[in-house]
């Protein structure tokens, strides 16, 4: 289970996750997406699903990667006009992504606040420890 | 090496958006690719549809009108002579702009999409519209954004 803390920042939304494994941080990531945008994210667990997703990413990097998934969760947000909060990842290398995300209408949801887009600003994946622990910024 | 082979030219058809038509032209014109013009009708939303329903016969024909004047416009800027001897192919789409571009382009395996900085709203104050600041975000593809020469941003 990862674990996101909400770092300072002036502006912007900044975390850091730390998490198990590779695929945990990824669960990470889509979870500190919710928590950004849902005003009551406990909930959320108790909705059915409606919603399912491909998402297939490749990428250089991990980081770039990374970066990606949460721009491409940020757009499938858009596009389908869910909330996406839940992922089953097939297949994680350090440069593929092979999974589907899971989620329901947003007018079903209490929508607090929305995220423009993951950056790559102050973007670090590092493994410290047996945890793996990014941080992220989100442009809000 | 970059090789642009499809690009993308979204326009409202204002005087603000259709300033990006040169530079997309001249793109095209260097890299011999092909130009695809994309209009987003946007979904006309009234306060109390009831209501207005006895203004008008209804959404959707205000919504057939639209698209009607729209393909019009099109058909205008297919001939216009700035795109002279490029390939240019037009196409029309339904909802909120950005969603659409950004869309199209991933479906389309658009390479460049070249746009005005604004709309036809074109609010001076802003230093981006809302819908070129989207597209430039979520785009799959580079965006070059074009602002209007007589376009200065001023401090609110």
């Amino acid at each position: 289970m990862p674990v996101i803390e909400q770092l300072e920042h002036s502006a912007d939304y900044y975390v850091r996750i730390v998490a198990d494994d590779a695929e945990d941080l990824f669960k990470g990531g889509l979870m500190s997406i919710v928590m950004y945008c849902v005003a009551d994210v406990d909930t959320l667990q108790s909705y059915n699903i409606t919603i399912s997703e491909p998402c297939k990413l490749s990428a250089e990097s991990i980081e770039e990667l990374f970066v990606r998934f949460l721009n491409e969760i940020l757009y499938k947000m858009d596009e389908k006009n869910a909330v996406f909060f839940d992922i089953s990842i097939n297949r994680l290398t350090g440069n593929l992504l092979d999974a589907t995300i899971y989620g329901v209408s947003r007018s079903t949801v209490d929508m607090e606040r929305e995220i423009k887009s993951a950056t790559y600003h102050n973007l670090a994946i590092e493994q410290v420890m047996k945890k793996v622990t990014a941080t992220v910024l989100f442009d809000v | 090496m970059v090789k642009y082979t499809a690009v993308l030219f979204p326009t409202d058809f204002s005087e603000f958006s259709n300033v990006a038509l040169v530079h997309a032209a001249y793109i095209c014109r260097s890299c011999n690719a092909r130009l695809i013009v994309l209009h987003v009708v946007e979904e006309v939303l009234l306060p109390d549809p009831i209501e207005y329903m006895g203004v008008y016969e209804s959404i959707n024909e205000i919504q057939k009108h639209i698209e009607e004047e729209a393909k019009k416009n099109l058909a205008i800027l297919k001939k216009d002579s700035r795109l002279a001897g490029i390939e240019v192919s037009t196409d029309i789409s339904n909802g909120k702009p950005f969603l659409e571009i950004v869309k199209y382009s991933r479906e389309n395996k658009i390479d460049l999409i070249v746009m005005g900085t604004h709309g036809s709203s074109g609010l001076n104050h802003v230093l981006f519209g809302s819908t070129a600041e989207k597209v430039v975000r979520k785009a799959p593809c580079p965006v070059l954004t074009v602002k209007h020469p007589d376009h200065s941003f001023s401090m609110p």
